[in-house]
């Protein structure tokens, strides 16, 4: 929330005692000034609720309004939470001039996993249509507590929530014009992916909410498991690596398991072996690039070829990928790690020490061969 | 960098008992050595052990490793004791790297000797520049917060360019130099011009809490210059015995058996190791009349993380052959 001060008091001079508060709600923000009394301080405050003239809570069912007390600090907050609570049940009234949306509304509340947690703005009717429209808020109850620590952004500068909240906007009382959205805490984003992460499915026409939403709700729990099942994996990857080719490592990533270097020997002949491994791993491959420790292309960069595309199956586990890769970089890895074009035969079984390289190997900078 | 969780850490632990046990490191020399902590003079052999031999077990060797024994262990007259903090190692992770690049410039180092790749002579400067080159580079690919530092050294040494995490601009001082002859080698003024550059960190915890960087130097040198003598200060000491800081070197020597000024090359060397307190360091050895490829491999080996390397004498690059039977690598 937001606290402003726009208002002029009844005196003249800064007396303190009017401000503005933001609020947002269900996707939009509610402005409601806060009215003390600067000659009368002990009094409650009042409150103009912007827009919202229709909103007329009882003062009665305000418990610290009938029992303000101007010497706790936490009156106020209390208040304005009791408010918002009446806010709440105002804009569920509202729904009733939409039977449809009424539905909506009534079969989210029975489900314990979404009743207990939304928010709903019944917009005014569209004063030349004469449409209705709503928009319902929802927080998802998605476990993130076990996504990788080293995924999530410094706490320190996103210190919220880890949260989920689908908004869904009713243009029209039948419901024909439905848009979703999901928003996403900013490390949560970051976690799966990036924006690729709020990609939801459409809401289907003649679909209906206590449907969609669990859809989406088992959408964002499978790429949180698969997220954190690929970062398992990634690190038995790694461990299986390490365990194969584990005394000519180079480096790798520790943390998060990520990447890997290694350095191969072929007859007195070195080269190295980068491996990426993608968020989505094992659904996704990892890529291989092979670097020669001899070689620069014509414009000064370090010859390497990456290679995308080499015996794979994600449903291997981390020991027969490594041994595969083994086979693969054995059979291909010197070849790739050089200039293809000085090779006159397949390696390694035709290799000869110093009458192949010497044609190449003569000049510092050679031909970009990519 | 973010300290990574307990549970991170002890998964770092366990990938260090994953590490495979080999046919000649059957007790895992290295785990038992890092993880008990113990000092290193409750045990039998001498504080010092010689090159190839650095612990108890010695895995396959790496190629270029020296074949020397324990015969020159004798002659180096320098040694930095253990301390209590040798025998804990820092976590394996892949922290940033600090790498200060020493280049000799004595003359040795522009004598036509190598046999370069199509057979004609080349030098050692031509060759270094271009390793290191490829060193950098490659470095900066793996991972892009590793800086590096050119550090010349003659009579004295002198500090040209760094920190800097931008290949680039290490490259551009890197091909201008020229070498001259040099009397001797002032090993305490280059740890000098170190000290003065870098500031180790302190972690409160050796064994478990991941340092922010660590430094190492890289030392590229040819000169003959007969044995290493030097008193280290304090804080020179300090600074060897960090677990912190790594020294290797590429030592590059005429090969020779001959003995001139009554010390050979291997004796040199030896020296070389000695100052090596951790066991952690990489030295290499290679003939100046030798094929350039040797310079070029050993400069990809230092390419390996000093935190997540093995022991040099454990070190092992090679491929397995199609119709080989599986090497002594457990699986586990």
């Amino acid at each position: 929330c937001k606290c402003t001060r726009h208002c002029t008091s009844l005196m003249p001079g800064p007396c303190c005692d009017r401000f503005k508060l933001h609020i947002p709600y269900a996707g939009e923000t509610l402005k409601w000034d806060i009215i003390f009394n600067a000659i009368d301080p002990e009094l409650p405050p009042d409150f103009i609720f912007g827009e919202d003239a229709d909103f007329l809570p009882e003062p009665s069912e305000l418990a610290h309004l009938v029992s303000w007390d101007a010497g706790k600090p936490e009156c106020l907050l209390q208040l304005v939470k009791e408010l918002l609570q009446q806010y709440h049940l105002y804009q569920c009234q509202r729904l009733r001039d939409s039977s449809r949306l009424l539905f909506e509304y009534g079969s989210l509340l029975e489900d314990p996993n979404y009743g207990h947690s939304m928010e709903i703005y019944a917009g005014r009717k569209n004063s030349w249509t004469g449409e209705f429209s709503a928009r319902f808020l929802l927080k998802l109850p998605v476990d993130f507590s076990n996504i990788p620590v080293y995924l999530l952004k410094d706490t320190a500068l996103d210190p919220g929530e880890d949260v989920a909240l689908l908004s869904v906007s009713f243009e029209d009382a039948e419901a024909t014009q439905v848009f979703p959205k999901l928003y996403l805490s900013p490390s949560i984003e970051h976690a799966l992916g990036g924006s690729s992460a709020l990609h939801i499915p459409a809401f289907p026409s003649g679909g209906c909410l206590i449907d969609y939403v669990p859809q989406v709700c088992q959408l964002l729990t499978n790429k949180v498991q698969y997220v954190i099942q690929g970062y398992h994996k990634r690190r038995e990857y790694i461990a299986a690596f390490l365990s194969h080719f584990g005394m000519g490592v180079v480096e790798y990533d520790a943390v998060g398991f990520t990447k890997l270097t290694l350095l191969l020997m072929w007859k007195d002949f070195c080269f190295l072996v980068h491996v990426d491994l993608p968020l989505y791993f094992p659904r996704d491959q990892p890529t291989l690039t092979f670097q020669s420790i001899y070689h620069f292309t014509s414009s000064g960069q370090l010859y390497s070829q990456v290679q995308k595309s080499y015996p794979y199956s994600p449903r291997w586990d981390g020991n027969e990928m490594a041994k595969r890769a083994n086979v693969y970089i054995s059979n291909t890895g010197l070849e790739k790690s050089q200039p293809q074009s000085h090779f006159k035969t397949s390696f390694p079984q035709f290799f000869l020490r110093f009458q192949f390289f010497s044609v190449f190997l003569n000049g510092d900078y050679l031909e970009d061969e990519q | 960098m973010e300290t990574p969780e307990p549970g991170q850490a002890d998964g770092e632990e366990q990938m260090v008992e994953l590490r495979p046990r080999t046919r000649s490191n059957p007790e895992g020399a290295e785990d038992r050595r890092s993880s008990t902590g113990s000092l290193n003079n409750s045990l039998a052999s001498p504080p010092q052990p010689a090159v190839g031999s650095r612990v108890e077990g010695e895995g396959e060797a790496a190629s270029s490793d020296s074949p020397l024994t324990s015969a020159s262990a004798a002659a180096a007259p320098v040694t930095i004791p253990p301390s209590a903090e040798l025998h804990l190692r820092a976590p394996r992770v892949n922290c940033p790297e600090k790498v200060i690049i020493c280049l000799d410039l004595s003359e040795e180092m522009s004598l036509q000797k190598l046999e370069s790749f199509n057979g004609s002579k080349t030098n050692a400067l031509n060759i270094s520049q271009k390793m290191i080159e490829m060193f950098v580079r490659t470095k900066h690919k793996i991972d892009k917060r590793h800086e590096f530092a050119l550090v010349v050294v003659n009579d004295d040494s002198m500090w040209l360019s760094g920190f800097t995490s931008d290949p680039r601009e290490l490259c551009s001082c890197l091909y201008d130099l020229e070498t001259n002859v040099c009397e001797s080698f002032n090993l305490e003024d280059l740890l000098n011009v170190i000290l003065q550059k870098i500031e180790l960190p302190q972690m409160e915890n050796i064994q478990t809490i991941p340092p922010p960087f660590v430094v190492r130097t890289l030392l590229i040198f040819s000169r003959h210059a007969g044995m290493l003598q030097f008193n280290p200060s304090d804080a020179a000491k300090k600074m060897l015995q960090s677990p912190y800081f790594f020294f290797d070197v590429v030592y590059l020597h005429n090969g020779t058996e001959e003995q001139t000024e009554d010390t050979s090359w291997k004796d040199v060397y030896a020296s070389f190791s000695e100052l090596d307190s951790k066991g952690m360091c990489y030295c290499f050895e290679v003939s100046l009349c030798g094929p350039a490829l040797e310079l070029h491999n050993c400069m990809a080996k230092l390419l390996c993380h000093p935190l997540q390397r093995p022991f040099q004498s454990h070190a092992s690059y090679s491929l397995l052959e199609e119709d080989d039977a599986p090497e002594n690598e457990a699986t586990v």
